[in-house]
């Protein structure tokens, strides 16, 4: 072959050189397509599988039920199962977060996607992040007809006089949630197996210390850490306070304090999952196992 | 460490040099690669054959920057894979056998084009060379079927299909046709050759035990086995290295009797001389009497001196060919066993 110890040409090397030296802008916008390319198969994937959205829907409302059925053989306050509802629809981005976001990478890795996230040159935080915006997204479909089929099954009520600091209150608790998971991706991988018992614990054992169908109040100190700790107390102590006002009492810190706890738990599980994520790619360069399917 | 391709009148497309990789195993450490140095050049086919737990995949993970090396150090058109790997993954992609990778609710098209943004293409740019792969390896019939619902060729093709998106400069293959029936691995084959034809200084690592692959695509092939490079060279290179004599397959209607096969030997290059009986079916279907030589000469040259003879003594030519050794011949002497019966103790790869 006429190549074979040929020199490289010129014109070939300059071009190796720039297409390697991307700018600023270049690579800002390939992390902004990288996450909407990876949110694409989170939205529009999901809504293609019907019997995904009949059990992803089904099996929670019918969860829901039992609570409120619950409540009301106690005869408990009605405002209690308005806040059963909102817990439930909370619990929809919770489960999302531990199964599509912690137990994530160890999927990817088994299907041979990891590996090529990782030779390709978008890197795992526009990956996660990808993975994060079309789960919410995903979700929030999912909890709006939790939070309807509630409300007209069980004529739940709600009071929301600051619709915006609702709103925010919201998307702090996503996103505190969904950065959380992205820390828990690196740690679930490493886990290996123990990875699906972590994803046990996360699951109804958080749910108790998150305070989401009581008030994180009656846990009393355990309840002080997991509203510092777990983005689910914070997220479902304020959402209470703000859309049913009878239960503002029975909140254990005031909204805007929760929200400033959201606020720091954004910033440290983000950049907690940036370097969690450097870690096991480091780990699994260095390992040879992590990174790639077992053949 | 950078190396200024301009000016640079021996950047390789892949150097390494020295490279060793250890891995931790419970029974103690395992070497899967011994002090490899390989270079290979801008354009170049190359393939690595061996058998499995050779080190093949081993080499391709460091190159590809999914592994790190114990020792040593490699480049990729002069960038290294261990400090500059954002970089060399800019101009890389890879294509592994048995890949399942991607969404089963995407459709072929939608996979490719979630894949062209991953690549740091601008979107009609990716969407442009998505609908360029599809037409060029021919599944344009199944762009919109689900990947779940895809035969394992059609996911191959797929898999292609996406390493070609972003142009790489360096195209790792690791086992690429591995379950494919002969027809989807031809043409992956071909569109290999297409892209590379079409592309000149693209490079292509392949690794394979499939000889008849390795001969029939490489430009240059190594042999690997126990972690170490036993041989490299063309695929003619390897066979002469294992080829004490040029032989040559003669076959005339009958050996006159004034002609023995001593008297062949006796040829000035004539190495040895085997003959045999048989019989080649004639235009009628019906056999008819011939006989093949064997016969080894110090070089190609000497034939003639043999030929002379043979007609000289009344002999009549119906067939001269040569006779060449098989890859499966190399490793066989190379390796000491062969290829087939290699694939035991798989290393930690």
């Amino acid at each position: 072959m006429s190549s074979i110890h040929a020199r490289i040409p010129a014109d070939l090397a300059a071009t190796i050189r720039k297409e390697t030296n991307w700018s600023l802008s270049h690579r800002l916008r390939h992390g902004a397509q990288s996450v909407l390319a990876r949110a694409y198969p989170r939205v529009f994937g999901m809504i293609r599988e019907p019997s995904w959205l009949f059990f992803d829907l089904v099996f929670p409302i019918l969860g829901m039920c039992s609570f409120v059925f619950l409540l009301r053989s106690r005869g408990v306050d009605d405002a209690w199962v308005s806040a059963t509802i909102l817990a439930s629809a909370l619990l929809t981005f919770w489960t999302s977060v531990i199964w599509m976001m912690a137990g994530q990478f160890r999927w990817e890795r088994d299907s041979g996607n990891l590996t090529l996230y990782i030779t390709a040159p978008v890197g795992l935080g526009p990956i996660t992040l990808g993975m994060a915006v079309g789960g919410a997204l995903g979700m929030a479909f999912r909890a709006v007809v939790i939070i309807t089929a509630g409300t007209v099954a069980f004529g739940a009520t709600y009071e929301i006089r600051e619709p915006a600091l609702l709103a925010l209150t919201l998307l702090l608790g996503v996103a505190a949630m969904y950065a959380l998971g992205a820390c828990l991706a690196a740690f679930f991988l490493i886990s290996g197996r123990e990875a699906d018992h972590l994803g046990d614990l996360l699951n109804e054992p958080m749910q108790l210390l998150g305070g989401v169908f009581a008030p994180i109040r009656s846990l009393g100190l355990v309840g002080m850490v997991a509203i510092g700790v777990l983005p689910l107390a914070p997220a479902a102590d304020a959402l209470r306070q703000i859309a049913i006002p009878q239960l503002a009492v029975s909140g254990l810190l005031p909204v805007n304090i929760e929200l400033l706890i959201l606020v720091v738990m954004v910033v440290v599980f983000s950049i907690g999952s940036r370097y969690a994520l450097r870690y096991i790619e480091r780990v699994g360069r260095a390992g040879g196992k992590l990174l790639t399917r077992a053949d | 460490m950078s190396v200024d391709l301009l000016g640079t009148d021996s950047a390789a497309a892949v150097e390494v040099r020295g490279v060793s990789r250890v891995f931790k195993a419970k029974g103690g450490p395992v070497t899967a690669l011994h002090e490899i140095n390989l270079r290979i050049e801008p354009g170049e086919l190359f393939g690595l054959l061996g058998p499995n737990g050779a080190g093949k995949s081993t080499l391709i993970k460091i190159l590809s920057t999914l592994l790190l090396p114990s020792a040593g150090s490699a480049s990729i058109f002069g960038l290294d894979v261990v400090t500059e790997t954002d970089r060399v993954r800019r101009i890389m992609n890879l294509v592994a056998g048995g890949d399942f990778s991607g969404y089963g609710l995407l459709t072929v098209r939608e996979q490719l084009a979630m894949f062209a943004q991953f690549y740091g293409m601008p979107y009609r740019e990716g969407m442009r060379r998505v609908d360029e792969q599809i037409e060029a390896f021919g599944i344009g019939e199944i762009k919109d079927r689900k990947i779940s619902a895809l035969s394992t060729g059609q996911r191959q093709k797929l898999n292609f299909a996406r390493s070609f998106l972003n142009e790489p400069w360096i195209l790792f293959l690791d086992e690429p046709t591995i379950g494919l029936d002969v027809s989807a691995a031809r043409d992956v084959r071909d569109r290999v050759r297409a892209f590379q034809a079409a592309q000149p200084g693209r490079t292509v690592l392949l690794t394979t035990h499939y000889m008849a692959e390795a001969d029939e695509m490489c430009d240059r092939i190594a042999i690997v086995d126990h972690g170490r490079i036993l041989a490299q060279g063309t695929p003619a290179e390897l066979k002469r290295m294992v080829q004490k004599e040029s032989l040559f397959i003669v076959g005339v209607d009958a050996l006159p009797p004034t002609m023995s096969v001593a008297n062949l030997r006796a040829i000035p290059g004539v190495i040895s001389v085997a003959m045999r009986d048989e019989a080649t079916p004639d235009a009628t279907g019906v056999g008819s009497p011939t006989t093949r030589l064997a016969i080894g000469l110090k070089e190609d040259g000497a034939l003639g001196g043999v030929i002379s003879a043979l007609a000289g003594a009344g002999a009549h030519l119906r067939e001269i060919s040569k006779s060449e050794p098989t890859l499966e011949e190399v490793f066989v002497q190379l390796v000491g066993r062969g290829i087939a019966e290699s694939s035991e103790e798989p290393r930690s790869e």
